[in-house]
């Protein structure tokens, strides 16, 4: 029994290393076969030419479920939240999505890999990620998440609570350039004065030209403001 | 995006609308040529990146993001693009047009 017991405990870290060798393996295989895919726009780009690809032979098709695959095979190993958390970035397939959210929620439920796939879950995932992950920055991100669906439905009392709690409970969490805090202050402040039936704040500034432009120049006209960028 | 913009913004030469970015290119010299390249001939402010002044007291998250405002400066409705903008646009300019 002890003996068993001790070939377990030896075996186990070596099953989580081989899968963490394997799936090693797969990422870099599926980074080269990115890279091979894009190299004909490389290549056209350094000519200066332009070309056409052929966006459904990306291997992100193939590749979503190569890393389905792998979870399934190591099962509740770390490397099997990474790839479930890899293939939802990658998959347009909805039943994959699905069973990866399950898969994820049921064994990984304390892996801050779940940071990395918050966008792939719905409102009660994202409860319950809320309140069972044992990383304070997963629990925000979730909320956060939380807010800004409740934000995008124009639930706004709903979505200004969850932000106030955001912001009590995770303010100074890093997001992006800034904080879950400040993040939560720009929802907050988006629903109260950017929101439908609002005047639209004054914008002022200058053109591409460096000419001195304000928004209210064009008052009296049906506007159309559109945040942009050439990427 | 372009081509429908180009479009729309051909359809109302003569109303009373304007079509106006606010753009987070980081390289403005580039983003000019690419404009002349994609006939973009509508103002945009320049804000410089996405965590620009303009874009952070909007608190824009994601590119492109749209508003649409009506003719006394009130915000009717957010990210409609396609068919559903040209749609809220003729709305607006008819409003517009009611109230005179």
């Amino acid at each position: 029994m002890r003996k068993a017991l001790v070939f377990a405990m030896l075996v186990a870290p070596v099953m989580a290393d081989e899968a963490q060798t394997a799936f090693e393996t797969l990422k870099k295989e599926y980074s080269a076969a990115v890279e091979e895919f894009y190299r004909p726009v490389r290549e056209a780009y350094a000519k200066g030419e332009k070309v056409q690809i052929d966006m459904t032979k990306h291997p992100n098709n193939a590749y979503a479920a190569k890393f389905a695959a792998f979870a399934k095979e190591h099962p509740k190993t770390d490397a099997a939240a990474e790839s479930l958390a890899m293939l939802l970035q990658m998959s347009q397939d909805e039943a994959t999505q699905k069973e990866a959210v399950e898969t994820l929620l049921r064994d990984h439920i304390e892996s801050a890999t779940l940071k990395g796939a918050i966008y792939s879950f719905g409102p009660a995932d994202l409860r319950t990620v809320a309140e069972k992950s044992p990383h304070a920055e997963v629990r925000g991100f979730a909320l956060l998440r939380l807010a800004e669906i409740h934000a995008e439905a124009g639930e706004e009392k709903d979505a200004i609570a969850l932000f106030r709690e955001v912001k009590e409970k995770y303010a100074d969490i890093p997001w992006y350039q800034g904080t879950l805090g400040q993040r939560a202050d720009g929802g907050i402040f988006e629903i109260e004065n950017l929101g439908v039936g609002k005047a639209a704040p004054e914008v002022q500034g200058e053109d591409l030209d460096g000419k001195p432009m304000k928004l209210s120049d064009f008052r009296g006209k049906v506007v159309v403001l559109d945040f942009w960028g050439d990427w | 995006m372009y081509p429908h913009e180009r479009s729309l913004v051909a359809r109302m030469k003569d109303q009373p609308f304007a079509l106006i970015g606010v753009n987070s290119d980081k390289d403005l010299e580039k983003l000019k040529a690419r404009m002349a390249e994609e006939k973009i001939t509508w103002p945009s402010f320049h804000d410089g990146s996405t965590d620009g002044p303009i874009a952070t007291a909007w608190n824009i998250s994601g590119w492109p993001t749209i508003y649409v405002i009506d003719q006394k400066g009130i915000i009717r409705v957010k990210n409609v693009r396609g068919d559903d903008l040209d749609k809220w646009v003729d709305k607006l300019i008819a409003e517009g047009k009611g109230a005179q």
